[in-house]
């Protein structure tokens, strides 16, 4: 198998309630927090949160080699590489 | 004196399960493709010159549809949890269940996008509407797609250590599928 050790049903009963909170706290804070600049902040903490939670535990990251690590971190940095590049066509006035 | 050949064991990951993560990285560059522009010209836009997705969106309804995928991946981690542990059975009972919450996925964004179009906002309507239409629309093409791969291997599940692996495969590609609404929800019908 990929990994040594996989999701249990009571880690998965766990994971699964730790993102019904956050989903739940996510659409709290759209009424609740009134800094717009501290409420996206907030929301992409938490999205980061759910889907590091997902990714983890399952998808097995947590207990895969580091192959299958490389496998999904590669294309993930470069997705976030590929946003970040294209930041100055936002912020620079040339447009 | 051993040879290095002999020195490191090898470690037994499926080729279906490479293959998948493989398949998968493809889809991460897809999607950031798609989220890459999206985030440029939203943030482009400027104050005033994006609609408030709260005003346009149904967001407790959309809220709930998060819920509903949030489940389907938990119940997807069960039937691979009854999977490995050869019960096949209920391994095909927690598939089916994935399946079906993935429909009511599907139906509730039917639903959304019936609501959304007759309120004025279509994929010609602006770049919020096509953008929205666009990327939950090739999300919704995913889900479409792993609800009939679930439905395919329902039948295959019987078990087997062949089939766990079958399993795990489905499974990897449900939760990718799960993570893009994670952000697609925040991103589209939050911020």
């Amino acid at each position: 198998m990929t990994a040594s050790r996989h999701t249990t049903a009571r880690d998965a009963c766990v994971v699964f309630a730790w993102l019904a909170a956050l989903t739940a706290l996510e659409v709290a804070a759209v009424y609740v927090v009134p800094s717009r600049l501290l409420l996206v902040a907030f929301l992409l903490a938490t999205a980061a949160a759910k889907a590091s939670l997902v990714a983890l535990y399952f998808m097995h990251l947590r207990w895969a080699d580091g192959f299958l690590r490389f496998l999904a971190a590669f294309p993930f940095v470069l997705g976030v590489a590929f946003v970040a590049a294209l930041v100055p066509d936002i912020v620079l006035p040339w447009r | 004196m051993k040879g290095a050949a002999e020195a490191r064991p090898a470690k037994a990951v499926p080729n279906g399960i490479v293959g998948m993560w493989l398949f998968l990285s493809s889809e991460i560059m897809f999607f950031a493709a798609l989220i890459g522009g999206y985030i440029v010209l939203r943030l482009g836009a400027g104050p005033g010159g994006w609609p408030n997705p709260e005003a346009v969106l149904d967001t407790p309804l959309l809220a709930f549809n998060t819920f509903v995928l949030i489940s389907s991946s938990f119940t997807m981690a069960l039937a691979l949890a009854a999977a490995k542990e050869g019960d096949g059975p209920r391994a095909r009972r927690f598939l089916l269940l994935t399946a079906a919450l993935g429909c009511v996925f599907l139906g509730i964004k039917a639903y959304d996008y019936h609501h959304l179009w007759h309120a004025g906002t279509t994929i010609r309507s602006g770049l919020f509407g096509n953008y929205y239409y666009t990327l939950t629309g090739f999300h919704g093409l995913h889900v479409a797609a792993g609800v009939a791969a679930l439905a395919a291997l329902v039948p295959r599940a019987d078990g087997t250590e062949g089939a766990a692996v079958e399993v795990e495969a489905a499974g990897l590609y449900w939760h990718f599928v799960d993570i893009v609404w994670i952000v697609l929800f925040v991103i589209l019908c939050l911020v």
